[in-house]
């Protein structure tokens, strides 16, 4: 009798799936199983939700006609070194889901099957355990895991949920769809959601299971309020630290005047929340000093997009890889920054389609178990523009593009200007290897797989867009996806990869200081009237601070107050002391947040946030995928974000009337035309929503330009290849290359107060064997990196993923001070700061910097301001 | 004013210049730029670039300050 699991489906089959035959064949093997497992139904911490149980009933089972006696596995060990879930031996069944997952899933191939026969035991190889395995800590195993043997240790202590919410994860820019299993207000565990249209049933570490963050000590739920950094907090009620805000506020722009004041929005918040930040500056502080941190991740794709593609979006799918032929993904490193993609995008690779990878490091998709990059452009830091730009060149040369899709989709002038430029010698491959690094022959075979693919994708990341360059980059990218054809339907496209979880989101709700929402310039007078009638108050029409520019204004005392929205400017910002020199010339830094943060440090309210599982609303994905952020418990501190902004609006004598946030995103449809049929019940009723969503496409825009560029043509820009003026020599003679690792987040204020903390507590400098050799640094030596802006020390981690000449580092930790060595170089036309580029010398130190000794100073006098809140006494409502 | 504040614009609008200024003729590429500096810089940043223009001190690009003459006709 064939097992359906392996058998093809073939023309004329007749396939009986129930008949008594069976249906004994079934009792038997249940029988079977039953014979060597535990018989502690009622104490398994999957009582009640075990696919063996219920099944065992629904065959019938009623005896084991073996006993129990002899040889079995019962007793076999428990696992107990992940963190997050445990393996017990003893209940495990070898039907090998669990290898499936990891293989076909999620693609890392950690678990085998060893033995054979009786003997057969599923391994994480090596007589590893799961901690030191190869493991990621995704939990798919965990979920096709029929018994109790993976299960998560949070279902083992409180049992089983007894309700569950859909709603969004508040991590990366995949924007993962999760079942939040509850018990009562508590959050049990997070379990991707199979009808998620970007994860599709998947997830990651952080996702599934490093979410404690949002109930740890560390929560601030009362607001505070000090008159200067030196003090002692005091925790007030809301109304007195609004009035306390509003007041300093209103004094600042009575002395200082009008522009002296502005606000930092979240990309780690919602829609709504973003929206009415931007609104309270533009309303109520009447001036467009807003920005938000998308400035110094993915502005230059807004940019770029914009000026090349007429949409500061994504064109694609998460979905549209599985079409794409060939994949280029350029300073990006999706498996661990996007796990949930990379695994997507693994398995297309195990189906056949081949790998471009431009990235001066060897991110792990470049040799990872079944995929291999048939390329691997490692090019210097800071040379993307030269490199994208010979891609296209060789295009061009070797007459590869696609004229029939150039002469009917794109701006001919624009084209031809562009045409003329890149065809000169200079960008030809050849020419530009002094500059890349990257062997010209290489280059050629890559641009050649590139442009003969039926379907070719471009991804990209914040190795890209961080860089002085960062905006031509995008645009060469918008020009190398045009030459080639690759715009317009599934399986191509130029497909951004945001950092956080509402980046899109953040910069389609007007955050940025020159265009209200719907990336409309705030110049434009007919938007303005728009959003003048709504609400009822004049605006300015002329553009506002960018966050560096707020910076540098506060040091020369033009800016005096802030008021910052889930976001932690004093880590994550570069030029680390510059930044807290512009912040220590506040006279007011409101942070609203769900912990003291390093920038609240230098704050003189503290406004506590609530967190994602606290609060409805909405967030936009990479894919521009509206999707549905659900209450699972009351906010902490009393209020939801929105609430706060709507307070203070209030306080500042500025009325904002919402009775929940789905009237919010009922303005922004009003007012916002790509938005215009987005509303909570349409989300409900889709799951989620791609924008534009409006009359002519009321279900969304899965895929972007089919027929045109949102009405028009697509523009060739001249992206002309200018060296970063961050150069390295004799005194700085390494290039310092930033980046973030799977275990943690952005700044790690989240993931820090989790057990991920146990695969990466803190940062590294990898450093190539031969740079570590001439300086005498061993693995895990101090080392020091100074740069032109700072020096700062961290323990060495010697590597050949770096090229010699090249080292990196990530910024999860604040004592690492990361961004101390980093510079204000920016790329020209956004002002995002070149984390990606840093001229530095390492040697080998036996002390941390005096910039980490001061800081460790800092913080400890910060953190006992905060624990003598109250005059030391802990006052709790 | 200080001397920083204005090399800050001052740098900041010969990096666009030079980034613009590649392929195309003169008057598209002062366009550019002006357009550029009039859409995404503060009007308080506009002031300090013009101010610089009129400072020996700071070496503007040709090109920016042909920008900012076309900034100021265009007002």
């Amino acid at each position: 009798m064939p097992a359906s699991c392996t058998t093809p489906v073939r023309e004329g089959m007749k396939v009986q799936t129930q008949n008594p035959k069976i249906a004994k064949l079934r009792r038997n093997v249940m029988e079977l199983y039953i014979s060597d497992h535990p018989l502690d139904c009622l104490t398994c911490p999957a009582n009640g939700d075990c696919e063996l149980q219920d099944m065992a009933g629904a065959v019938g089972l009623r005896e084991v006609r073996y006993g129990f006696e002899g040889k079995n596995h019962l007793d076999g060990a428990t696992d107990s070194s992940n963190p997050y879930f445990s393996f017990d031996d003893s209940k495990c069944i070898s039907c090998s889901r669990c290898v499936r997952a990891c293989e076909e899933v999620q693609g890392t191939f950690a678990l085998t099957v060893e033995g054979r026969g009786f003997d057969s035991r599923i391994s994480t190889g090596q007589d590893n355990n799961f901690l030191e395995s190869d493991c990621v800590s995704c939990g798919a195993c965990v979920q096709a895991c029929p018994t109790a043997t993976l299960t998560e240790k949070s279902v083992i202590d409180n049992g089983q949920p007894d309700h569950s919410i859909i709603t969004t994860c508040a991590y990366c820019g995949v924007g993962c769809s999760f079942r939040a299993d509850m018990q009562g207000d508590k959050v049990l565990r997070m379990v991707p959601d199979k009808n998620g249209k970007a994860n599709q049933g998947h997830s990651c570490v952080k996702g599934r299971f490093a979410f404690g963050y949002a109930t740890h000590q560390d929560r601030i739920t009362s607001p505070m309020i000090r008159d200067n950094i030196e003090q002692d907090w005091r925790e007030v009620s809301w109304e007195e630290a609004l009035a306390f805000a509003a007041k300093r506020l209103t004094d600042i722009q009575e002395e200082h005047g009008r522009n002296s004041i502005g606000a930092i929005t979240s990309s780690r918040c919602t829609n709504e929340e973003t929206y009415l930040v931007q609104k309270l500056v533009r309303a109520v502080f009447q001036n467009n000093n807003v920005d938000t941190c998308a400035r110094v991740c993915h502005s230059p794709t807004g940019y770029g997009l914009k000026a090349t593609l007429n949409e500061s979006a994504g064109t694609q799918t998460f979905e549209s890889v599985m079409k794409a032929d060939v994949v280029l993904i350029i300073g990006a490193n999706p498996t661990d920054a996007h796990p949930v993609f990379g695994s997507l995008l693994k398995r297309r690779l195990r189906q056949g389609a081949k790998l471009v990878v431009a990235d001066p490091r060897s991110i792990d998709l470049i040799d990872s178990p079944h995929t291999k990059a048939q390329h691997h452009l490692k090019l210097r830091p800071g040379t993307n523009v030269a490199l994208i730009n010979a891609l296209a060149h060789v295009i061009v040369d070797e007459g590869l593009e696609d004229a029939d899709f150039i002469h009917s989709r794109c701006d001919d002038a624009s084209f031809q200007q562009w045409y003329k430029h890149i065809q000169d010698q200079r960008h030809s491959p050849e020419n530009t290897m002094e500059i890349t690094g990257v062997d010209a022959t290489e280059l050629r075979a890559a641009a050649r797989l590139f442009a003969n693919a039926g379907n070719g994708a471009i991804y990209y990341g914040l190795g890209v867009t961080e860089h002085s360059q960062g905006s031509s980059s995008v645009m060469a990218i918008a020009n190398l996806a045009m030459v080639t054809g690759n715009i317009g339907r599934e399986g191509v496209g130029v497909n951004p990869l945001r950092g956080q979880n509402n980046v899109q989101g953040s910069c389609d709700m007007g955050s940025f200081p020159h265009e209200l929402p719907g990336y409309r310039h705030v110049s434009d007078e007919s938007t303005r009237n728009l959003f003048e009638q709504e609400w009822d108050v004049s605006l300015d029409c002329e553009p506002g601070l960018r966050i560096p520019n707020m910076f540098e204004a506060a040091i020369h005392g033009d800016f005096k107050g802030l008021y910052c929205q889930g976001e932690d400017i004093a880590q994550s910002d570069p030029n680390t002391q510059h930044v807290q020199k512009a912040l220590s010339s506040m006279k007011c830094i409101i942070v609203q947040d769900i912990f003291l943060n390093e920038t609240a440090k230098y704050a003189h309210v503290f406004l506590p946030g609530s967190s994602f599982m606290e609060k409805n609303g909405t967030f936009t994905n990479a894919e521009r995928r509206i999707s549905r952020v659900r209450k699972l418990m009351p906010a902490l501190a009393g209020k939801e974000d929105w609430q706060v902004t709507v307070a203070l609006a209030k306080v500042l004598g500025y009325e904002m009337n919402y009775e929940h946030p789905s009237e919010i995103m009922d303005e922004i449809a009003r007012l916002t035309p790509t938005f215009s049929g987005v509303s909570y019940e349409r989300l409900d009723q889709l799951g989620s929503i791609q924008w534009p969503c409006n009359e002519k496409s009321p279900l969304g825009t899965p895929i972007m330009h089919t027929e045109d560029f949102v009405g028009e043509k697509g523009k060739f820009a001249i992206t002309e290849y200018v060296a970063t003026p961050e150069k390295a020599n004799k005194h700085f003679p390494l290039l310092l290359t930033t980046g973030r690792i799977l275990s943690q987040y952005n700044v790690g204020a989240q993931t820090r107060r989790t057990a991920n903390q146990v695969w990466h507590d803190e940062d590294v400098l990898e450093i190539h064997p031969n740079d570590a050799e001439d300086r005498g640094i061993n693995d895990g030596d101090w080392v020091g990196i100074a740069s032109r802006a700072g020096t700062t020390a961290l323990r060495a981690l010697i590597s050949q993923r770096v090229q010699p000449g090249v080292v990196y580092t990530t910024f999860h930790h604040p004592l690492s001070g990361a961004n101390v060595v980093t510079t204000d170089n920016s790329d020209w036309a956004t002002n995002c700061p070149e984390y990606k580029v840093t001229a530095v010398q390492a040697t080998k130190v036996d002390e941390p910097s005096q910039w980490q000794a001061e800081y460790a100073q800092f913080s400890q006098r910060q953190a006992k301001y905060l624990k003598n809140k109250n005059g030391g006494e802990i006052v709790k409502t | 004013m200080s001397d920083d504040r204005l090399k800050y614009v001052v740098d900041m609008a010969n990096q666009i210049a030079l980034n613009l200024l590649h392929g195309k003729e003169q008057q598209q590429c002062v366009t550019e730029i002006s357009h550029h500096i009039n859409r995404f810089w503060a009007p308080s940043m506009r002031a300090q670039l013009a101010e610089a223009a009129n400072n020996d001190n700071y070496q503007l690009e040709a090109m920016v300050i042909l920008a900012l003459k076309q900034i100021k006709n265009e007002q």
